[in-house]
């Protein structure tokens, strides 16, 4: 009995390893490929640089440049609904986090009442608590 | 005689050292309050649209402003504040609102607070850690929607580096890939680290939608002067 329990526990663990080992793979990136992707922009934010952050705009009106820049667009403000319902709205999620990253799919792709419901609730709490933080902090710093 | 009063000299030292400890990381977290960097942003969207930003970035932890200064495509101030956001350019300003927790979980604030490592899902009410393994070089831990988010939320999963954070991985609730990003470079200023670059996608039905290079430079930490910009105030026009 024990030892069929031990085998039990070692396949259990066996089967939960590989499935983060799988998951762990969803993390390898090949780096430095992923950076060639971006190479023709880096070429043209030397660009930039070099002519001291001419706006796009002025860089249209240069014969020199213009052609350079003519395929760039001007892309959605992140953190923004608009980011969210236009393109991807993850753009420097960075920035704003995975909370933030899963609000902005959620305000795009699920039922928006049920969602603003949730999260109305979640920063309520969050209020409530810190002020009640708040309070007792004081009451105690009088003491 | 001398040897046991100096013995006990230590252990009271030791003791003090223990107790006082908690308090004096704290105090390190707080000894970092001002982030400034240089930023350039390149996209690329599968629709073959590509896009460049670049200027400079200041934060106040206790102003909780992000303040943009963009230099390109156009020169204009993006004021990040709760849940509004300022677009400033010239004379005109236009207010919009944003995502909440945009300011509290930048990068920005989970560095000076020390809570980049886990991507501030530890002291997130949202999430909780399912399960936590190590595979080969990397810590992979997972954490998923409490049960009254669970509808409308998927799992996160963050990895860590050479004690650093390397990835996060967003999944929806059916479990498909929306969003990743790999940390790939670190650089230091004072006792922070932060992030030089960031590879970043975003995902829909499984197919890749749109992919980010972020890169920061030149940090500067706890700067004293430029308050023009860490305590950029909007005024309405």
């Amino acid at each position: 009995m024990k030892h069929k329990l031990l085998l039990l526990t070692l396949v259990a663990v066996m089967i939960s390893s590989f499935a983060i080992a799988s998951a762990a793979d969803d993390f390898r990136l090949d780096e430095q490929k992923a950076k060639a992707e971006f190479s023709d922009l880096a070429s043209l934010e030397q660009t930039v640089i070099e002519n001291n952050y001419m706006t796009l705009s002025e860089m249209s009106t240069d014969a020199n440049l213009s052609s350079k820049f003519s395929g760039m667009v001007p892309l959605n403000l992140p953190g923004t609904y608009e980011a969210a319902l236009g393109i991807p709205g993850f753009w420097w999620g960075c920035v704003f986090g995975p909370i933030g990253l899963l609000i902005v799919y959620v305000v795009t792709d699920n039922d928006r009442g049920e969602v603003k419901g949730a999260l109305t609730g979640c920063i309520v709490g969050t209020v409530v608590s810190t002020l009640l933080y708040i309070l007792a902090f004081g009451a105690a710093s009088a003491l | 005689m001398q040897d046991f009063y100096y013995l006990n000299q230590m252990k009271l030292l030791a003791i003090l050292s223990f107790l006082l400890l908690p308090f004096m990381m704290k105090g390190q977290s707080d000894l970092y309050y001002r982030i400034k960097v240089d930023f350039t942003v390149k996209e690329k969207t599968n629709d073959g649209k590509s896009g460049l930003t670049m200027g400079q970035i200041y934060f106040d932890k206790n102003k909780k402003n992000i303040v943009y200064n963009v230099k390109f495509p156009e020169k204009v101030m993006w004021v990040y504040n709760d849940t509004v956001m300022h677009v400033v350019k010239g004379n005109i300003t236009e207010k919009k609102s944003i995502i909440p927790g945009f300011v509290d979980y930048s990068v920005f604030n989970l560095s000076l607070n020390n809570s980049l490592k886990d991507y501030g899902l530890k002291k997130s009410y949202i999430f909780e850690q399912k399960e936590i393994v190590k595979d080969q070089d990397m810590v992979i831990s997972v954490w998923k929607p409490r049960k009254e988010f669970a509808k409308v939320l998927g799992n996160v999963k963050v990895s860590v580096k050479n004690n650093r954070l390397y990835g996060v991985i967003i999944y929806n609730p059916a479990g498909q890939m929306i969003g990743k990003q790999i940390f790939t470079e670190y650089m230091k200023a004072g006792g922070i680290e932060f992030p030089a670059e960031i590879i970043s996608y975003t995902y829909n039905n499984n197919i890749e939608l749109s992919k980010q290079l972020i890169t920061y430079k030149n940090i500067k930490v706890n700067q004293r002067d430029e308050d023009y910009f860490y305590n950029y105030t909007v005024t309405s026009h």
